[in-house]
């Protein structure tokens, strides 16, 4: 279905490349997962998939159509939710998406039944100037499935939402995937890539790391690792150890001679503490 | 197409009239109108009063100056006399005339400065009364002729309102538009934009296409009540469409490199301060340097004028629209590349 190979992208023409020969695929009707912290390149690969940003090199291939191939109307075929809800706030709800639906050459969703779909009927004709954080989140998101899209690209979908709207957005994205459609996802949030991706790839200075799918990567990079909490009374420290890892080991023994250990608990790695252990940084 | 023009220009009409600036507009045109209606009056009378003593021996300009009608109020019999009643009227000016060696002097008094071409028409008029009263000439070999006889004297009131009109265009197209992209930039809602089908073309002229609305119902409402009928508005509604497009368009080109209102304003108003530039060329027609005319609202003043006040130039109107048209063109080409560049790509 979508096909990136070697990408590259360098905005300054310095030879500092913000995506550095990053390739991987994605089949209809997967939840791709991109993870990685800010500024590692993420929505530079998503800009260049959804052709907002100029192919420098490399190749994006839509069913093997090259995306500077595509024209206008590719639109038509893809939905795009961003991390910011990027909605007119002095149009209402229902004006929002009527407005957007009317860009489409192709048939869109009912506003209202969007609009129901998260809960914010009866707020349609309010101005979104006036809508809480996550009203405005929930808007911007069910806009992009509005031209019900074949590839969804979602930025942080669930970024600033209460865990019930959350898991209200996070039903809608697996409705998606069940009707087929390829889904994008870019997030630092691991716990969202773990439950809802298929594959995911960490991505880090531009660079690919690895691609798998969440449960081979844990069993990959998982094993035996061990989070302890150290320190006094309320002033602890949480550290996750990788007794794989004769440094992590040797810290872990440190640790169980000293007398400050508070808590110990042996655990499967998270997406997160892969990355950590893959990259020497966090996903934020 | 058309389904997708319609929606992005509802979008834009909406976003405009709950734009606080509207109401601006809409409190500046009734200023205007009652400006010119009621507070600015159609003639300023110059009541300037002279004082004239003669003390030469013989008071012959004396005699010829009531011969010639001069009130008797304004004669005054000594100097001292005369500097007392200047320094009661802050506008009069004093004219003494006495013999000095066998000649004439005269001496001018003025509260402030006079200007070197006064001056000189003053003594040219004395030359021309002394060699009157010696019997040289006279007043009917001096004749006063208009060459364009047909022209109504514009009232001062009005004299402003072509200026008026075309800062109106300058201020709804080049700086309102402004203002609606970087709403869009700030609120993120141009990036949802650029992510569907719709495309530049869409996006630059439904923004024009409010501007033009809004401008031309001002604009003729403008005229309309100040002016009234008696004028072409065929004329001045393509000349409202030529020079909205252009200032609308000129203001998309300009805004798109910019992200706020304070990143835009210096060279915001520079480029506000060049088009009201050829202002300076209407107050001042002999101000006219090749730079000013190349300027488009050079052309939109001059246009507007002589639209509101016609001498019978229509080669004029008909040249400078198309003049008008031609750039309005050229810029709608220049803004399609940078909106193209700037809004419907990242990076």
């Amino acid at each position: 279905m979508i096909k990136v190979e070697n990408l590259f992208h360098d905005y300054e023409g310095k030879k500092h490349y913000a995506v550095n020969d990053v390739s991987f695929n994605i089949e209809k009707g997967e939840i791709f997962g991109f993870l990685g912290p800010n500024g590692a390149g993420k929505s530079t690969v998503q800009n260049i998939m959804t052709g907002i940003l100029k192919k420098q090199q490399g190749k994006v291939l839509y069913n093997n159509k090259p995306i500077e191939k595509m024209g206008k109307s590719f639109n038509n075929r893809i939905g795009v939710s961003f991390e910011q809800p990027n909605i007119y706030l002095k149009l209402t709800g229902y004006e929002n998406l009527k407005y957007f639906g009317g860009l489409f050459n192709v048939r869109t969703e009912d506003p209202m039944k969007l609009l129901e779909k998260v809960g914010l009927k009866d707020e349609a004709n309010k101005r979104t100037a006036n809508y809480s954080k996550g009203m405005k989140q929930r808007l911007g998101f069910i806009r992009s499935i509005m031209n019900n899209p074949e590839i969804l690209f979602l930025d942080e979908p669930l970024a600033g939402l209460d865990p019930n709207t959350a898991s209200g957005i996070k039903e809608i994205i697996k409705e998606m995937k069940k009707k087929g459609v390829t889904i994008f996802l870019t997030t630092h949030n691991m716990f969202v890539a773990d439950e809802l991706c298929d594959r995911v790839a960490f991505i880090n200075e531009g660079k690919i790391i690895t691609e798998d799918n969440p449960r081979n990567l844990k069993l990959k990079y998982g094993k035996q690792s061990v989070k302890i909490e150290t320190g006094k009374g309320d002033d602890f420290k949480t550290e996750v150890l990788f007794l794989e890892n004769e440094e992590d080991k040797e810290k872990f023994d440190r640790i169980m001679k000293e007398k400050h250990l508070q808590t110990i608990h042996s655990q499967e790695a998270t997406l997160e503490q892969i990355f950590i252990k893959l990259t020497g940084r966090g996903l934020v | 197409m058309i389904k997708q023009f319609l929606n992005v220009f509802i979008r834009d009409w909406l976003l405009t009239i709950r734009n606080g600036l509207l109401w601006f507009v809409l409190i500046f045109l009734l200023l205007l109108i009652i400006m010119v209606r009621f507070v600015i009056p159609e003639q300023i009378e110059l009541t300037e009063e002279q004082y004239i003593t003669d003390l030469t021996e013989q008071k012959q300009f004396l005699g010829f100056m009531q011969q010639k009608g001069m009130s008797e109020s304004e004669i005054i019999a000594d100097e001292e006399t005369l500097d007392e009643m200047m320094s009661k009227n802050k506008n009069a000016f004093g004219i003494v005339i006495r013999d000095r060696n066998e000649r004439t002097e005269i001496t001018i008094k003025s509260h402030g400065e006079i200007a070197e071409r006064n001056i000189n028409l003053i003594k040219a008029s004395f030359n021309s009364m002394i060699r009157m009263m010696e019997g040289r000439t006279n007043y009917s070999l001096i004749k006063f002729r208009v060459l364009r006889e047909n022209i109504p004297i514009i009232p001062l009131n009005k004299s402003f309102i072509p200026v008026f009109l075309i800062f109106e265009i300058i201020v709804l197209g080049f700086f309102f538009i402004a203002v609606q992209v970087f709403d869009e930039k700030m609120e993120g809602s141009v990036n949802t934009y650029r992510m569907s089908p719709s495309g530049t073309i869409n996006y630059i002229m439904s923004k024009n296409l409010v501007f033009l609305i809004l401008g031309i119902i001002y604009g003729l409402s403008f005229i309309l009540l100040t002016i009234g009928s008696g004028i072409n508005y065929l004329y001045l509604f393509i000349l409202l469409i030529l020079g909205l497009s252009f200032m609308t368009i000129l203001g998309l080109a300009v805004a798109v490199f910019f992200k706020n209102l304070s990143e835009w304003f210096a060279m915001g108003m520079f480029v506000m301060i060049i088009v009201m530039l050829p202002t300076f060329s209407f107050m001042y027609p002999v101000f006219a340097p090749p730079y000013i005319t190349y300027i488009p609202s050079y052309i939109m003043i001059f246009t507007a004028r002589e639209i509101i006040f016609p001498s019978g130039n229509e080669s004029m109107i008909h040249m400078n629209l198309l003049i008008l048209f031609i750039e309005t063109i050229i810029i709608y080409f220049i803004a399609h590349i940078l909106v193209n560049k700037k809004i419907m790509k990242a990076g």
